[in-house]
């Protein structure tokens, strides 16, 4: 019996984090599942001799992974859409436990980026349709809960996006989203729930955009979205999040089993996993008792692209919070070496601190630094790193448990009255986020939750986001001089 | 010619917030557009008379360049400051400026950006027709006070303009922060209904400048402030500041 470290069962009532799935990791996972059609054997050489498996890598599996969790989200940008074949890389996530919590990207970004080309803001377009139909079956065929494939609004100031996907302006951007939000209406079938994306890049155009969708979770339609997705300067900004949670509420579009979940797109600080729980409780106090807030980063596997793994954890009380992230060994003289990876990590000061996880416990250093001086890689040179592809699919999973873990843990830290600094204004008075939110959403009341969100406006500014305009320059011209210049 | 391009760069780079602007050049008027990265501030200017050597559309980029060029000492004596112009699809564009010193042994040129690219990177704006509620000229003393209030309120990027009895107030940080108010001007005549924020840094520089100068609030989130160095009148439009 394999030992467990359940993160499922740790998850408690804390707003979720889904790890972005990287294809390239579960393209791993597929290699294995599928070993007759893969030519390269790596994973057979490769296994270190403390894994059982790959799909001891693989959380989504609840019965032999190392750290089963049962929530992820995958991208129709990454995706191989093609449900009609085979393809393992895809398989961890369309043949997972029926259980498990999959939210499908739409591919809003890829459009936003100028990757899916096309003339999106036409209704005709034919490349575009083909697309949309795809994203949709996608979705309905892999996910428990799907986007909406939203075209933020800063598509337009990328000129070779803009003109890759063909939105000019603003409205270019809202009038595609109208579309494809008809579309995707007019197409759900089956039990996916979608959620209705918001954009924005400032509280006006945020404001106008909620105002031109939220008709698609109303009783305008038979079987509206289910709820809703955060981006743009919805994801980043506090002051808009709580603006927006209280209309939510007061105009009846955060119902209890019919708009029980909403997504903050790439999320990625660990006060907002703090914070985000605490809105999440007051919200199920005192609003909608099934409401769950969900949030996603690929910063896991990015962080190992880049050649860094997760050491550990830093949760100071009224410090910043983070995981920590560091160039970790990479070296030949490493290669065949049977000490465990953390012993000489710390032995030999590549880490001042490593926490290992349920993985990096089981390997050896020769396990990662694969490559001895001599040895050719895959295309039969000599490269500099000793890094094989199979040393950052481990990484991976090691550093996705130390960020469901590191979230999970600021979560318990929080609860034991442990404070992150953004959370807790001291200048004048003690001034803690989760009462004035508390505050917020037992007042019941439209405007005197807007006055107290109104308030502490500059409590709002100080706590910073992952993108977008936050701290000083949440406040700026951008929005008046759109309304003042053509 | 050295006194045009030091009133300009006064004028745009030493608000802090500009370093590339667009010069453009008729035989009858030579105007000027520039844009703060942040979009804090629009820069509108004419100048008093057109300016031969002007004539055509060119960037001036690196602002912060052409001011340590201006004030070298090599040149700031008898130096000769030129147009350099070429042939550029069948025009005579103005093309840089020529530096040399009156014993003509030290030398800089400064490159114009062309037309096509500085009308990519500064696209012309039109701005909508909004009422100025409120116009007044700004005293020395007034100017100082609001320096005075920046000063004890660093913190703040921001200040809000309110009438009240007829005055216009500025008003640092909020009832959860320090705080700090003050009359800017007294008996303004028109009204503000609307409590919007300016950037401070900004306001402040522009009433740094050289020349007379004209306030004018719009309740629609604008302000203005005209300012006349005597060789050109700048128009600065500062959109109101937001989340």
């Amino acid at each position: 019996m394999i030992e467990q470290d359940n993160l499922t069962l740790k998850q408690k009532d804390y707003a979720v984090f889904l790890p972005a799935i990287s294809s390239f990791y579960s393209g791993y996972i597929g290699k294995e599942r599928f070993p007759a059609g893969d030519k390269n054997k790596i994973i057979g050489d490769r296994l270190p001799k403390g894994l059982p498996n790959m799909e001891s890598m693989n959380w989504l599996n609840s019965k032999e992974s190392l750290f089963p969790y049962k929530y992820s989200l995958y991208s129709a940008g990454h995706a191989n859409m093609d449900l009609s074949v085979t393809v393992p890389k895809e398989d961890m996530v369309r043949n997972r436990e029926a259980d498990t919590i999959m939210l499908a990207d739409s591919g809003g970004f890829q459009i936003a980026k100028g990757v899916w080309p096309g003339a999106w803001a036409d209704p005709k377009d034919k490349a575009c349709e083909k697309k949309r139909e795809q994203v949709i079956a996608w979705q309905m065929g892999i996910a428990t809960h799907g986007m909406t494939m939203d075209i933020p609004t800063w598509t337009y100031l990328d000129k070779q996006a803009s003109e890759a996907c063909g939105i000019k302006s603003y409205q270019d951007a809202v009038d595609a989203t109208l579309f494809n939000n008809e579309f995707w209406m007019a197409s759900r079938s089956g039990d996916l729930k979608i959620l209705n994306v918001l954009q924005g890049s400032n509280h006006t155009e945020a404001d106008q955009w909620y105002n031109t969708m939220k008709k698609f979770c109303s009783d305008k339609y038979d079987r509206p979205f289910d709820g809703w997705g955060m981006g743009g300067q919805n994801m980043c900004d506090v002051h808009l999040v709580l603006k927006r949670l209280v209309t939510l509420i007061h105009e009846g579009l955060l119902e209890k089993g019919h708009h029980d979940w909403m997504h903050f797109l790439g999320t990625s600080k660990l006060e907002w996993a703090c914070l985000l729980t605490d809105v999440q409780r007051s919200i199920r106090r005192h609003a909608n008792s099934n409401f769950t807030i969900s949030f996603d980063c690929a910063s896991p596997f990015l962080a190992t692209a880049n050649g860094q793994v997760y050491t550990n954890l830093r949760t100071e009380d009224r410090g910043k919070w983070s995981y920590m992230m560091e160039a970790t060994a990479d070296n030949k003289k490493y290669a065949h070496g049977t000490d465990s990876f953390r012993d000489v990590v710390l032995r030999d000061g590549i880490h001042e601190k490593f926490e290992d996880s349920p993985i990096s416990s089981r390997l050896t250093i020769g396990d990662i630094c694969h490559y001895a001086p001599g040895d050719l890689n895959k295309i039969g040179k000599e490269g500099k790193t000793s890094w094989d592809s199979f040393s950052y699919a481990l990484l991976m999973g090691h550093n996705v448990w130390q960020h469901i873990r590191a979230v999970q843990d600021a979560n318990v830290r929080y609860d034991e009255g442990i404070l992150p600094g953004m959370l807790v204004h001291e200048t004048f008075e003690r001034v803690l986020f989760r009462d004035v939110v508390e505050r917020i959403f037992e007042a019941r009341d439209y405007n005197k939750s807007m006055q107290i969100i109104d308030d502490n406006s500059k409590f709002w500014d100080s706590i910073r986001g992952t993108r977008g305009f936050t701290g000083k320059r949440i406040v700026n011209s951008a929005s008046q001089f759109n309304a003042l210049f053509s | 010619m050295r006194d045009y391009l030091l009133d300009l760069v006064e004028h745009s780079y030493d608000l802090g917030c500009i370093d590339l602007i667009k010069v453009t050049g008729t035989d009858t008027e030579t105007s000027v557009d520039g844009l703060a990265e942040d979009k804090s501030v629009v820069l509108q200017a004419k100048f008093a008379a057109p300016v031969a050597d002007y004539i055509g559309t060119f960037g001036m980029p690196n602002l912060a360049k052409l001011k340590i060029l201006l004030n070298i000492g090599e040149y700031k004596e008898n130096a000769e400051i030129s147009v350099k112009r070429q042939e550029r699809n069948g025009e005579n564009a103005p093309v840089g400026l020529h530096f040399k010193n009156a014993a003509g042994d030290f030398k800089n040129d400064y490159r114009f950006m062309v037309s096509e690219i500085v009308a990519e990177k500064l696209k012309g704006v039109k701005m909508k027709d909004v009422p100025w509620d409120i116009e007044f000229e700004p005293t020395t003393a007034s100017i100082m006070r609001l320096k005075m209030q920046a000063q004890a309120n660093a913190e703040e990027t921001t200040f809000q303009t309110k009438t009240e009895d007829g005055h216009l107030k500025f008003l640092f940080g909020d009832h959860s922060t320090h705080a700090g108010d003050f009359v800017f001007q007294h008996d303004v005549g028109g009204k503000l209904s609307k409590s919007w924020s300016w950037p401070v840094q900004q306001f402040i520089a522009i009433m740094n400048l050289t020349g007379d100068k004209t306030v004018r609030i719009s309740d629609s989130g604008a302000t203005k402030i005209t300012v006349d160095s005597g060789i050109a009148v700048y128009n600065y439009i500062l959109p109101a500041q937001s989340k």
